[in-house]
């Protein structure tokens, strides 16, 4: 007395079944997205515990806000946009975007040589992002990854437009220094 | 060396948009409830929204009634007599309008007058000369008022008849019958709001009532249906009917075990108040004493009820009391269980049709108290507080004995014939 209901491929009924509660689509959906969800949390996050947490709210909140889809933009551009709100909104509840001030570094100039960048990995450099302090992390990615202007993460972030600013600049600085680390690891590497 | 910070930023853009990363098996499970626990949400949203509802619906019904007795028709729902007879009884409150007003004076000879109250006939009587006393009726409705020798309300449209206004005299038809009683039926339908419960009794040894209690919350229930009341005195009534109730039970995760069944084939038993089911999922190859989880489930229990109550009537205005005591014979027409059930982080819906160490029926003693307002002679809307309790269990055999009782609150409809 038992029966199963099979997996559905089409998105469209994917995305109805999924917003009638229907537990098996839901985890179909999660199984399409998870792992590029997971991708874009990362990156928001200092580490894989803490990108988890934010892709589980995530996730929580597409199948609560999906029946809100149009269909107008691409379901992965959507969902990426509910984590990238999810990163956000647990930043905001811990404060963490407090802590985000002037940089007091000497305008210190850090090399990087670009054919060692080459050889550097995806994963590589999202560790270099993760040893931002939240703040600059936050205002390197609006900026960079999701290409908004100063003024509307100055407002998404509730700080000045002058530190969303000053808070980028300070992140490439640190950035480069970060990757001017990891050239000379880097380099042995190679030459060897 | 890199001084354009453009060249980093699109470095860094290529592997964001590029990068993707393996979640932890048991994410999905956290997902999982949280989802659950969304649903829970929801469905209290909804729950408290229907109280919203009914409340609103009750306001309005009393405030209607109110107007309607007292300020629209403040002399409507008098009866003379006090008493609520049958709907071709003389005290039905609608009845009770007196209509117009017919006088025989002394010398005999017929006369007829309207007495109006801001446009409407009030009152009808006849005086009748001593020695030829006359109790009058019209269309069988009766209204004697002894302090008034004669007297005689007419309830409907005042048709005097011919030889009555001729000769002073009621005609054949119209002769009253005193204190006449005559059975009649009614038939309502009802639907009510039922919070269910149950009471578990260990059937086999084991922490299995505690258990089952930590796991299982009862949900939103409700049931319709259709009765037939035989009044076979002024006050006394037998009901029999058809009642379709449906009980949901909301039932937590848990952890189910293979183990062999008579026929010999490897399931998983899925343990629940109501009885068990073996379930074969397609995850895995299971062999006795695998184990699997699985997340929340639905439980839905239909019954059909057969019951058979007494009543008793009490009369006020346009308002009857009835309270009312008997039994039921509750037979199981559906029984199902929805669920997933989770292998890592592979998930498989399963429905369940067929529960084992179910009973097909278990008896319930039912009592309720209805409120009745009269709408028309023959129509009354109710309100019904109920209460059922199983006085057999649902279930035989199983881990646990299923006495299942009920708080209901219902409305509904009647017309009597």
């Amino acid at each position: 007395m038992l029966s199963r209901t099979p997996i559905l491929t089409d998105q469209r009924k994917l995305i109805k079944a999924c917003i009638a509660g229907d537990r098996i689509s839901q985890a179909a959906l999660y199984d399409l997205y998870a792992r590029k969800m997971l991708g874009t949390c990362m990156w928001y996050a200092k580490n894989k515990e803490e990108a988890e947490e934010i892709l589980q709210d995530g996730f929580l909140r597409v199948f609560r806000y999906l029946q809100g889809f149009n269909f107008k933009s691409s379901l992965e551009n959507w969902m990426r946009k509910i984590m990238i709100n999810a990163a956000l909104h647990k930043y905001r509840s811990k404060a963490r975007l407090n802590i985000v001030q002037r940089f007091d570094w000497t305008q210190e100039y850090f090399g990087v040589d670009g054919t060692v960048l080459n050889h550097l990995e995806a994963r590589d450099l999202l560790k270099i992002v993760q040893k931002l302090s939240p703040g600059y992390r936050m205002v390197f990615n609006l900026y960079v990854f999701e290409g908004l202007k100063h003024r509307e993460i100055a407002k998404i972030l509730g700080i000045a437009e002058g530190t969303s600013k000053s808070n980028l600049s300070d992140a490439r600085l640190i950035l480069q220094k970060l990757l001017a680390n990891h050239n000379g690891r880097l380099k042995l590497k190679i030459d060897r | 060396m890199i001084k354009n910070f453009k060249n980093i930023d699109s470095i860094f853009k290529s592997s964001y948009e590029s990068f993707e990363e393996e979640p932890s098996e048991h994410l999905w499970t956290k997902i999982n409830a949280g989802l659950d626990k969304q649903d829970m949400a929801r469905y209290k949203k909804g729950i408290i929204a229907w109280k919203r509802i009914t409340l609103f619906l009750i306001f309005v019904m009393t405030i209607y009634v109110l107007y309607d007795s007292l300020l629209r028709n403040p002399d409507s729902g008098r009866t003379v007599s006090g008493k609520r007879q049958s709907p071709n009884g003389s005290a039905n409150p609608m009845n009770a309008m007196p209509m117009g007003f017919v006088g025989l004076p002394s010398n005999g000879s017929p006369n007829y007058f309207n007495s109006t109250k801001k446009g409407k006939l009030i009152a009808a009587v006849l005086y009748i000369p001593a020695e030829s006393v006359q109790i009058v009726a019209i269309d069988s409705m009766p209204i004697r008022m002894p302090d008034f020798l004669g007297l005689v309300l007419y309830p409907k449209a005042l048709k005097p008849d011919k030889g009555l206004l001729e000769n002073g005299r009621a005609g054949k038809d119209n002769l009253i019958k005193p204190n006449l009683f005559n059975p009649y039926w009614s038939v309502s339908a009802l639907a009510s709001y039922d919070h269910v419960m149950y009471r578990l009794d260990d059937d086999l040894p084991g922490d299995s009532k505690e258990n089952i209690e930590n796991r299982e919350n009862h949900k939103a229930s409700f049931s319709f249906g259709i009765s037939a009341d035989w009044n076979f005195k002024k006050s006394w009534a037998l009901q029999t009917g058809l009642v379709y109730s449906h009980v949901l039970v909301g039932i937590g995760p848990q952890k189910i075990y293979a183990s062999a069944e008579s026929s010999g084939d490897v399931s998983y038993r899925y343990i629940t108040s109501s009885g068990y089911a073996f379930i074969k999922p397609g995850l895995v190859n299971s062999s006795v004493g695998d184990s699997l989880n699985t997340a929340t489930a639905n439980h839905h229990l239909v019954f059909i009820s057969l019951p058979l109550k007494i009543k008793h009537q009490f009369g006020i205005r346009r308002f009857s009391l009835l309270p009312s005591a008997g039994f039921a014979a509750n037979f199981l027409a559906k029984a199902t269980i929805s669920t997933v059930v989770m292998e890592q982080s592979r998930v498989e819906s399963v429905t369940i049709t067929k529960l084992n160490a179910t009973r097909q029926a278990y008896l319930s003693l039912d009592a309720s108290l209805g409120l009745q307002y009269h709408l028309t002679r023959r129509t009354t809307l109710s309100m019904e507080p109920s209460f059922k309790y199983a006085i057999t269990s649902m279930t035989h055999n199983n881990v646990v004995n299923n006495y299942p009782y009920s708080i209901g609150i219902g409305i509904g409809a009647q017309m009597s014939f």
